[in-house]
C-alpha cells in the first residue's frame, strides 16, 4: 500500500467536490464542536469542584453547628446539650486515636473599626491547632498559640491580603481595633491560593483575607464562664494517615450524638464523601454527554455515508478502470475508506478548533470555568475517524464489490 | 519473433450469463493459442462474443468452463486477489472509450497502476516518463484528459497499458470512437509496438486493424467460425 499516494488521492477526490465534501462534514463538525464544548464544561466544573474539596482535604472531617430557633434551643438545653463546644474537640481527640488533630473555630461578627475595603475581611477565632490542621505557613512573626488561648491574650495573625490591605497599620507589632477591642499584629501568614466557591456546601475559607484571633477573646464571647450555646461554629479533625476517613465520621457522630444527649444540633461533612458524590453525578453526567456525543455523530455519520455512497455510484466507472489496470477489492476499500476518514477526520480537526472557541466564549459569557483537556481532543478525533471507518465501510464494500466488467460498462 | 513459447492458450472456453431464469451462452468451447510477440485480431460482428473473450483473456471476467492458461499458469479458478495480480502485472488494456480518470493529468493516468505494484516511487515515474515518451506525449503530460484529443486520449490509454511492461497488450475496439487519420496512427503505434517485442490481442471490426494482425480469430455466436493465419 502506498498510504502518501492513497490520502493525496483522498484529498483530491474531497476537494473535487468541495462544496458536498463541506456540507456533508458539518454534521460531524457540530457534533464534534458539541462533543468539545461540553467535555470542557464538564470537566472545568469537575476540576472546580474537586479543587474546592481537596482545598478542604480529603483525610478531614468537618463538624458545623447548626442554628437552632429559639425553642430547639431551650429542648436541647434540657437535654444537657450546649451545641458545638470546645469541650466537644478535647472529647474527640480523647476518644479516637486515628485523629491526629482536632481544630475547634468561630466565625465573629465584627468589623474593623475603620473599612478599608467594600469586601469585608472574615475574623476568626482559633486555638493553635487550627495551624496544623490547615497547614497555614507562617510569612513573619508567630501563629496563634495555646497561651493566648488560656490567657485571652488580645493578638491577632493576619492573612497576607489584610496585611497588604493595611498598609503601614498591617505591620507585626501594630494595632488592630475590632470592634471595642484593640489586638495587636503578632504574625502574617504566607499567601495561599484559594478558589471561589459558588457551592453553599463546600464553603473554602479564603486564608488570605482572614484575621484570626485567639478563641475566647471574641467581642461575643462569654466571660461569664457559663457556656454560651453554639460556642464554636466548626470543628476541624483531621485524620492520621494510617486511619480510614469514613469509620472516623462515624465516630465522630456517634460520640458526638451521645455527648449533645441525641440533639441534631450539629453536622458532619466529610469531603471524602463529598468527593465520591461529585465524581457519581460527574459519571452519569458523562453518560447523559455521549448519548448526546453519540446522537449528534450518528446523524453526522449518515451524512457522510450518503455521501460516499453518492461518490462510488458516480465513480462506478473508474472503479472499473482500476479493477481493470489491478486494483484488488482491498485498494478500492482502502480507497474510499481513506476518503471517509479524511472527511469526517478534516471536519473533527474543526469542530475542535471551533469547539475551543466556544468553550471560551462560554466562559467569558456565562462565566463558567472550561477546561480543554488533551484527552478529549484525542477522543473528538478518535471519534470523527471511527464514524468516518464505520460510516464509509459499507460504500466502500460495495464498492469493491462491483464487478469490474460492469462498472466499466457504466455510462 | 525472438520466442515462440505460448502467453495465451484457452482450450474449450464456455461462458453462459445467468439472467434470472434465462442462461445466455455469450462463449461456447472456444480454444485459442497466442504466441510471445504475435499481434492477433479477434473479429466477428456485434454479440458475437469478442468482448467477453477478451475479458477473459485479460482476467477481469473467469470463463464458466473450460482451461485457461496465461504464461503457462492455469489461472482458471484464480481468486479475485489474484487475478487483481494478474492484471496488475501481466496485462495491459486499451479500450474503445479510452477509460482515463478525468480528474487526473496525462502523466497521472500512466502512473495509476503503479499504485497497485510493488516499485518505488522513482522507478514508477521513470516507468511512467518513459511510456508517455514512447507514445509521443511527453509535451502534454500535465495536460487533463478532457484537453486532449481522441488520439491523444488513446494514446495515453497506450501508455497507460505499456508502462508496466506488460506480457500483453488487450486492446478492445480501440480505433472505433477515432477518425481514420487518427486510426492509422494508432495502428501505426501498435505495429511498433508488436516490432519492439510487445505482445498484442486486438478486438476490432475494422479490416484496416485487421490488416496488421498475423493471425486472426473470427467470431460468431461464441464460436470461432475461421481462424487465419499469416505467418
Amino acid at each position: 500500500m502506498k498510504w502518501g499516494q492513497i490520502m493525496h488521492d483522498a484529498w483530491r477526490a474531497l476537494f473535487r467536490h468541495r462544496l458536498r465534501s463541506f456540507l456533508s462534514s458539518l454534521g460531524i463538525v457540530f457534533a464534534v464542536v458539541a462533543v468539545v464544548a461540553m467535555l470542557s464544561i464538564a470537566e472545568g466544573a469537575k476540576r472546580e469542584i474537586l479543587d474546592q474539596i481537596e482545598g478542604l482535604g480529603t483525610n478531614s472531617i468537618i463538624v458545623r453547628s447548626l442554628q437552632l430557633t429559639k425553642t430547639q434551643e431551650i429542648a436541647a438545653r434540657r437535654r444537657l446539650s450546649h451545641g458545638l463546644v470546645l469541650s466537644d474537640a478535647k472529647a474527640l481527640k480523647k476518644a479516637i486515636h486515628t485523629v491526629s488533630c482536632v481544630a475547634p473555630l468561630k466565625e465573629v461578627k465584627a468589623s474593623l473599626s475603620k473599612s478599608i475595603t467594600q469586601d469585608p475581611f472574615e475574623i476568626v477565632a482559633i486555638t493553635e491547632s487550627y495551624q496544623e490542621a490547615k497547614s497555614l505557613a507562617i510569612k513573619q512573626g508567630r501563629f496563634v498559640c495555646d497561651t493566648d488561648v488560656v490567657r485571652r491574650n488580645l493578638v491577632c495573625v493576619l492573612g497576607e491580603e489584610v496585611s497588604r490591605s493595611l498598609g503601614d497599620g498591617g505591620h507585626l507589632g501594630e494595632a488592630l481595633r475590632l470592634e471595642d477591642r484593640t489586638y495587636r499584629i503578632v504574625g502574617i501568614l504566607q499567601k495561599r491560593q484559594w478558589m471561589h466557591s459558588k457551592s453553599p456546601v463546600l464553603t473554602v475559607r479564603n486564608y488570605n483575607r482572614a484575621i484570626f484571633i485567639p478563641i475566647g477573646t471574641e467581642v461575643t464571647a462569654d466571660v461569664q464562664g457559663q457556656t454560651r450555646f453554639g460556642e464554636i461554629s466548626e470543628l476541624w479533625i483531621r485524620v492520621a494517615r494510617n486511619g480510614n476517613v469514613q469509620a472516623c465520621a462515624e465516630a465522630v457522630k456517634r460520640i458526638l450524638n451521645r455527648k449533645h444527649g441525641g440533639v441534631e444540633d450539629f453536622q458532619v461533612i466529610v469531603p471524602q464523601e463529598l468527593m465520591i458524590q461529585a465524581q457519581k453525578t460527574q459519571r452519569i453526567f458523562n453518560i447523559i454527554l455521549g448519548c448526546i456525543a453519540g446522537i449528534s455523530l450518528l446523524v453526522g455519520g449518515i451524512g457522510i455515508m450518503n455521501t460516499m455512497l453518492a461518490s462510488v455510484a458516480e465513480r462506478t466507472r473508474e472503479i472499473g478502470i482500476r479493477r481493470a489496470i489491478g486494483a484488488a477489492q482491498k485498494h478500492i476499500v482502502v480507497q474510499f475508506l481513506c476518503e471517509a476518514i479524511v472527511l469526517t477526520t478534516t471536519g473533527g480537526c474543526v469542530g475542535i478548533i471551533l469547539g475551543a472557541g466556544s468553550a471560551v466564549i462560554i466562559s467569558k459569557v456565562a462565566g463558567w470555568k472550561t477546561v480543554l483537556t488533551i484527552w478529549s481532543v484525542v477522543i473528538s478525533i478518535i471519534m470523527a475517524g471511527g464514524v468516518g471507518l464505520v460510516s464509509g465501510l459499507y460504500p466502500a464494500v460495495k464498492a469493491a464489490r462491483l464487478e469490474p466488467v460492469r462498472a466499466l460498462r457504466h455510462e | 519473433m525472438k520466442d515462440c513459447e505460448k502467453i495465451v492458450e484457452a482450450l474449450g472456453i464456455w461462458k453462459i450469463y445467468e439472467m434470472g431464469p434465462e442462461s445466455v451462452e455469450a462463449l461456447r468451447g472456444i480454444d485459442i493459442s497466442v504466441k510471445s510477440g504475435e499481434f492477433v485480431g479477434i473479429m466477428g460482428p456485434s454479440g458475437s462474443g469478442k468482448s467477453t473473450l477478451m475479458h477473459i483473456i485479460g482476467c477481469l471476467e473467469r470463463a464458466t468452463e473450460g482451461i485457461y492458461l496465461l504464461n503457462g499458469k492455469n489461472i482458471s479458478h484464480f481468486s479475485d486477489r489474484d487475478l487483481s495480480l494478474m492484471r496488475a502485472n501481466q496485462i495491459g488494456f486499451v479500450f474503445q472509450t479510452f477509460n482515463l480518470i478525468p480528474q487526473y493529468s496525462v502523466f497521472e493516468n500512466v502512473e495509476i497502476p503503479f499504485l497497485y505494484r510493488n516499485e518505488t516511487r522513482y522507478t514508477a515515474r521513470r516507468l511512467a516518463e518513459r511510456a508517455v515518451d514512447r507514445v509521443g506525449l511527453s509535451a502534454r503530460r500535465n495536460h487533463k484528459p478532457s484537453e486532449l484529443s481522441g488520439g491523444e486520449m488513446q494514446r495515453v490509454a497506450i501508455a497507460r497499458a505499456l508502462a508496466v511492461d506488460p506480457l500483453l497488450i488487450l486492446a478492445d475496439e480501440p480505433t472505433g470512437n477515432l477518425d481514420s487519420e487518427t486510426s492509422k496512427s494508432i495502428i501505426s503505434l501498435f505495429q511498433d509496438l508488436n516490432m519492439q517485442g510487445t505482445t498484442l490481442i486486438v478486438v476490432t471490426h475494422e479490416k484496416e486493424v485487421a490488416s496488421q494482425c498475423q493471425k486472426i480469430y473470427r467470431l460468431f455466436d461464441g464460436r470461432i467460425v475461421n481462424n487465419e493465419g499469416r505467418a
